[in-house]
């Protein structure tokens, strides 16, 4: 017994040295990853600024990736919190994943730095005039028949068909994710109740209200007593859309006139009138021409006029007239008119939520291409440095590597990510792409591996060697560019599967609850309606297999290209 | 190195990828995700739960933790599942529905190989011929195809469409038409064993078999491209080699060059393929039994997702897993038997 109340003591001095541990890497890990994205987006901005510096396309993936995890992180803890709740004992559990977290923030972190820091350093250099590379004529000397061989894979690339609409096809999904704010008919997660399951085609049931603000103001200016505001409003055609006729709110709220006891009286009212006549007529003049009007002493008024229901010109006026002049007031005011539009007409039907399929695949492509992309650079990259060092220092780091890497190819690779997903507890399309990396990256280990540890025992590595190279000098600037060709048919057929596999994974149940637009929980959405509506499940299929089909056939007809075997001039 | 020697030291080098496999599952559900989830169900009473955390040693130090995860696993307690209705232990499951999905599995692989190898011989032995460039686009667009929306598709055409039309059509999903056949006694667990052996009911095979079309034929679509591909390219290079050369210029028919000499050699990556594809039918089952409504482990793991069932991703995790390393055990032993050269290698 008495030991037992001894060890509750000693374990609860841990449990404090331990959440404060874990505190102080939370901090830090936040701390990190706070530093990398402010630091990116600062570059980014300055960027945008016109400052002319052309920001590399890695810049904004570096503030993807950061952001990723650090969202990740703030659900991690949330989730940990559910642990620590039901299990107050289990306080080491998540010891680990805090570690976890801060190294690969660190890892992250110290590379986008480094990335800052050159990128600055270079650009720094080319604007000073009189400087130039040092390396300039020999990178150009070194680069001649490499230079040549690229345009002779470039000009059997123009010769392939298959190639050649891959790439077509490629650039058309890319195009049209990047262009969806324009080519888009409806926002991704728009819902038109009354536009359920509607065949391709057919107009929205429903009609749309829109507001456009007129005037919104907070504070008046007590130098100009009465107060007085009036503008332009015409009815044009874009009003009249539909049955409902137009309404012009008024909204005067929480008036404010401080410490002096002061009556205001507020006027509105609208004239049959352009703004030339109106100005040019006195106060009793524009009376005849008077439509509407309302009025209030020392309240708040909240009213609305219904315009009429045809096309004409009007002017609004809004009037404040204080009993005595004040030195300060303020009053919430607004002027809002409010008219109702048709819906656009569902060129690829609904959903079961009323959700315009066309918008929504256009939208998706975003999502799916960012998952996609995103996956396979990160897998890519941790997956190539792991699988270089590790054939080109052997030995055991190499042993222990592809133990490891043993261990993820006992997983299928939907499984595994499965599992990931399932354990990390958040369903977000943030956490399919952390799950995928974490799954993909062995593939790009053994790869960059064998070819390194064929690579290495090459004769000019050994000339490099006996000049005086350092390791990394060899590994990166020998071996490295010539292995990276299978490595880059191997990514882009990856982008396809990583896409095919994400969409199964969003299809099961992992995307987020409701709302976003992503092609496999689309599909999801409309496997019960298969039957009655088709057009839900048919269209984000197509999009799928378009895309993957275009990587896999620039991949597939890259990998004969550049197959030594099959090259012959 | 002598056969029995190699088969040894794959098994040896088997052994840290099961414990490896091991420690990920429970680093996934213990370390990340929230271990009690495993053994709580919400049928669990308050009360009980610190019983449980005690006997789960749950509040013991993590390695006690993994030790003690690593005994159950062994006892065969790979904790409770809450999807199938009652709470019942993940190995029942396992055990009850694996049979379901290995037919599916087992059909879908034939269905690809008696296809995917001829389809090969034929691309590569056309190479750049219209039929080349068929096949190689059938293929292309196997890889590429979402597997779910294959299913969808299907099922939407040979299933409503036919039947709106009033033309023969196939079951749109289930194993067999329980209104006709009612329940049946599994022995082996294998609908198209039980119902000829056991069952005695030549009815219900006939019936079991055209429910296995449409499944069988969608998850095998992406295991037949695969192997098509692979034994296109196999084929192309053994064409090349001199002993082809050789055989043809004695004067042997194409087909006997082909279908003699160079099967045999190109069927040696073709093998590996296929057995590494075994595990991938799994994972595709997954996805293709949701669709059809198929009784097996994959539309079981899809739910209990659904239901946030730890206990039941994790041992379907494990079960794959292991399915896997068996397959991949089995390939390196039928490659070592093929070639010889791998055994010294």
């Amino acid at each position: 017994m008495e030991t037992d109340v001894q060890n509750n003591n000693g374990n609860e001095t841990i449990a404090k040295l331990l959440s404060l541990i874990q505190i102080i890497f939370v901090m830090a890990s936040l701390l990190f990853g706070g530093i990398i994205v402010l630091g990116n987006m600062a570059y980014t901005i300055q960027g945008w600024m016109g400052v002319s510096l052309e920001v590399p396309a890695f810049v904004s993936e570096w503030i993807l990736q950061s952001l990723i995890i650090l969202v990740l992180s703030f659900f991690l803890i949330r989730a940990n919190q559910g642990v620590m709740e039901r299990v107050s004992d289990a306080f080491g559990t998540s010891f680990y994943l805090y570690v976890f977290l801060t190294v690969v923030y660190a890892t992250l972190g110290t590379i986008g730095l480094i990335f800052m820091i050159l990128i600055v350093f270079q650009l720094l250099l080319i604007f000073i005039p009189g400087v130039r590379y040092y390396w300039f004529e020999e990178f150009v000397e070194d680069t001649k028949p490499r230079i040549k061989e690229t345009r002779f894979t470039l000009h059997l690339i123009r010769k392939s068909p298959l190639v050649v609409v891959g790439i077509l096809l490629i650039s058309f999904m890319v195009m049209v994710a990047i262009t969806a704010p324009w080519t888009t008919t409806y926002a991704g997660t728009t819902m038109v109740f009354d536009d359920v399951r509607l065949p391709p085609g057919s107009s929205s049931n429903d009609i749309k209200q829109n507001y456009e603000y007129l005037f919104e103001d907070t504070t008046l200016n007590p130098d100009i007593m009465p107060d007085y505001y009036y503008q332009q409003l015409t009815i044009t055609q874009k009003y009249l859309e539909t049955v409902e006729i137009p309404k012009l709110f008024i909204g005067v709220s929480e008036l404010e006139t401080g410490v002096d006891v002061v009556s205001v009286n507020i006027t509105f009212r609208i004239y049959s009138l352009n703004v030339t006549d109106y100005e040019d007529m006195t106060v009793s003049q524009r009376q005849s021409y008077l439509y509407a009007n309302a009025s209030v002493v020392d309240e708040s008024l909240l009213q609305y006029i219904e315009l009429p229901d045809e096309t004409g010109g009007y002017v609004w006026e809004l009037q404040f007239t204080a009993s005595q002049k004040t030195n300060a007031w303020s009053v919430n005011t607004r002027v809002v008119i409010s008219y109702f539009s048709i819906f656009p007409v569902h060129i690829w039907g609904t959903d079961s939520y009323g959700g315009d399929i066309y918008s929504r695949i256009i939208w998706g492509a975003q999502e799916d291409l960012k998952i996609a992309l995103s996956v396979v650079m990160v897998a890519l990259s941790f997956g190539a440095i792991i699988g270089a060092a590790s054939g080109y220092y052997g030995g055991k780091l190499d042993e222990l590597v592809m133990r490891i890497t043993d261990i993820f190819f006992a997983f299928p690779g939907l499984v595994l990510a499965m599992a990931i997903v399932m354990a990390i507890g958040v369903r977000s399309l943030e956490t399919i792409s952390i799950a995928l990396m974490i799954t993909w990256w062995p593939t790009y280990a053994r790869l960059v591996r064998g070819q390194v540890l064929s690579e290495r025992e090459k004769l000019y590595i050994e000339a490099a060697r006996s000049s005086g190279a350092s390791d990394s000098r060899i590994l990166f600037s020998h071996i490295l560019p010539n292995t990276i060709q299978p490595v880059i048919v191997q990514a882009t057929m990856d982008i396809g599967s990583v896409l095919l596999v994400a969409a199964g994974l969003a299809f099961i149940g992992f995307g987020p609850p409701v709302g976003t637009a992503e092609w496999g929980m689309m599909i999801a959405r409309g496997q019960n309606y298969i039957l009655s509506a088709p057009w839900m499940t048919l269209y984000p299929g197509l999009a799928i297999l378009v895309t993957a089909l275009s990587f896999n056939l620039v991949g597939d007809g890259i990998r004969d290209i550049l197959d030594p075997k099959l090259r012959r001039r | 190195m002598k056969l029995r020697d190699f088969v040894l030291r794959r098994i040896i080098l088997a052994i840290p990828v099961i414990f490896g496999v091991l420690t990920i599952t429970w680093f996934l559900s213990y370390v990340v995700g929230d271990p009690l989830a495993m053994y709580v169900t919400e049928r669990t009473p308050d009360a009980a739960i610190p019983g449980i955390i005690r006997a789960r040693g749950l509040d013991a130090p993590l390695v006690v933790q993994y030790f003690l995860y690593l005994t159950a696993l062994f006892q065969g307690d790979w904790g409770v599942s809450t999807t199938t209705g009652a709470d019942q232990p993940v190995l029942t499951v396992l055990a009850r529905l694996f049979p379901a999905t290995i037919e599916l599995s087992i059909v879908a692989m034939s269905i690809a190989i008696v296809l995917g190898i001829p389809l090969g011989i034929i691309s590569a032995t056309r190479k750049d011929k219209a039929a080349d460039h068929v096949t190689r686009v059938f293929a292309l667009i196997g890889v590429s195809m979402p597997i779910f929306w294959f299913g969808l598709m299907l099922k939407y055409v040979l299933f409503y469409q036919l039947s709106v039309w009033d033309l023969p059509h196939l079951p749109g999903g289930d194993r067999y038409n329980f209104r006709a056949f009612g329940s049946w006694q599994p022995t082996t667990g294998f609908l198209l064993i039980d119902s000829l052996l056991f069952e005695h009911n030549p009815a219900l095979f006939l019936d079991a078999v055209v429910h296995l079309i449409m499944p069988a034929f969608c998850l095998g679509y992406i295991t037949l491209a695969i192997i098509t591909r692979m034994m296109r390219s196999s084929m192309l290079e053994v064409i090349k080699e001199d002993y082809i050369t050789l055989a043809k210029s004695k004067g042997l028919s194409e087909r006997v060059v082909i279908y003699k000499h160079a099967l045999r050699n190109a069927l040696i990556p073709t093998v590996t393929v296929i057995g590494l594809a075994f595990g991938g039918l799994i994972t595709g089952a997954v996805l293709t039994e949701t669709i059809f409504n198929w009784p097996g482990l994959g539309r079981w793991a899809t739910n209990s997702i659904l239901n946030s069932d730890i206990a039941a991703i994790n041992g379907f995790t494990l079960l794959v897993a292991f399915i896997f390393v068996i397959a991949n055990f089995i390939v390196d032993m039928i490659y070592g038997v093929l070639d010889p050269r791998i055994r010294f290698g």
